[in-house]
């Protein structure tokens, strides 16, 4: 798969980055909201992963746009967060899932396999 | 029947505690994200070091990974000893205006943001070379979150909260009213309905407990740093 990475933390998305090229996906690291948004609209993703607290506007945003955006069908979208889903809330229904910092390889894996099997 | 001086000591222990339980999120997400960091960084060197039969692993890349997970175990050692910060027993060493406001905003700017809330502090509550420090910080600590937290609960359709200075010893805390509409919540557990809001009745209880001076005058909350006391 190809994935977009989005989390303010430098060495957090770095480190997701190489572990995501290990299992043979493609991964591209930005750091802030709006230079997700920026190479979103060059290059097209199968998934984004979004760190829901950013320093220029809220994950949710992110998520908002990605999918308002997308040529065909969105990406698959992963909220990652050091907060759990009933406090950072997804009642818009923007993200296909929500993973809690620290984030559960096995659990990620299969997020990202999912859609390839299908 | 009045509340005793012992029922007032409880009704204040349990307004420190919702305002600890509010805090809470951003408290376990400062400890979070070492923690993912660290997760991550061994999961890469098991995984390299899985396959080094096929490829020799780079030694200078695997020690800078080491360190970096040194870092993390650093970040994560200071986030569990931070903890003490919410004791109200434990002796400090005070803590600055600038510091305590800065400590308290990085904690619920969070939780306001996701529902369109702004927290805005006064440029004079910038950081100086020898500023005064306040005893009881913990106390103070508890002060600030609790004056956000009854402004949160209380002001309808809130937009903003300015956090101002009061002479060289004092807080402001004032809450000024968003668009007509409010914007629809997107972390709704943050501003749920809360059982248990910070009305004027536990704000003062609060205050009380922790000897400080409050008013509340409409929208604003102000109380002064000097007058908490350490202990409950």
């Amino acid at each position: 798969m190809n994935v977009l990475i989005v989390d303010d933390n430098h060495a957090a998305a770095d480190l997701l980055q190489e572990l995501l090229v290990l299992q043979d996906h493609t991964a591209c690291c930005t750091y802030t909201g709006q230079q997700a948004l920026d190479v979103a609209a060059r290059q097209r993703f199968d998934a984004a992963l979004v760190d829901l607290t950013l320093p220029d506007f809220p994950g949710t945003e992110v998520a908002r746009q990605l999918r308002a955006g997308a040529r065909g069908e969105p990406p698959l979208l992963v909220a990652i967060s050091g907060y759990a889903a009933d406090e950072a809330g997804d009642a818009a229904g923007l993200f296909d899932h929500h993973l809690q910092k620290p984030i559960d390889f096995d659990v990620l894996d299969r997020i990202l396999a999912r859609p390839l099997a299908g | 029947m009045k509340a005793s001086p012992g029922a007032r000591s409880w009704m204040a222990a349990g307004v420190r505690h919702e305002l600890l339980t509010r805090a809470l999120p951003a408290l376990r997400h400062e400890m979070a994200a070492p923690v993912s960091v660290i997760r991550m960084g061994v999961l890469l060197l098991k995984r390299q070091l899985a396959n080094a039969a096929e490829a020799r692993p780079d030694a200078a890349a695997m020690a800078e990974r080491v360190a970096l997970i040194e870092d993390q175990v650093a970040a994560l050692a200071g986030g569990v000893r931070s903890l003490r910060d919410w004791e109200l027993a434990t002796h400090d060493d005070g803590i600055t205006r600038s510091a305590l406001v800065a400590q308290c905003a990085t904690l619920m700017r969070v939780a306001f943001e996701l529902n369109g809330i702004g927290l805005k502090l006064g440029e004079e509550l910038a950081p100086v070379d020898g500023e005064p420090r306040f005893p009881a910080a913990a106390a103070l600590r508890y002060m600030v979150l609790g004056a956000l937290g009854h402004l949160h609960d209380s002001v309808p359709n809130l937009g903003e909260i300015r956090v101002e200075a009061v002479g060289g010893d004092g807080l402001r805390f004032v809450a000024s009213h968003g668009a007509a509409e409010p914007v629809e919540p997107i972390a709704g557990a943050h501003r749920a309905p809360r059982a248990l809001a910070i009305d004027a009745i536990a704000l003062q209880a609060l205050a009380d407990g922790l000897g400080c001076a409050v008013t509340v005058e409409g929208e604003s909350v102000r109380f002064g740093l000097g007058t908490a006391m350490a202990l409950p």
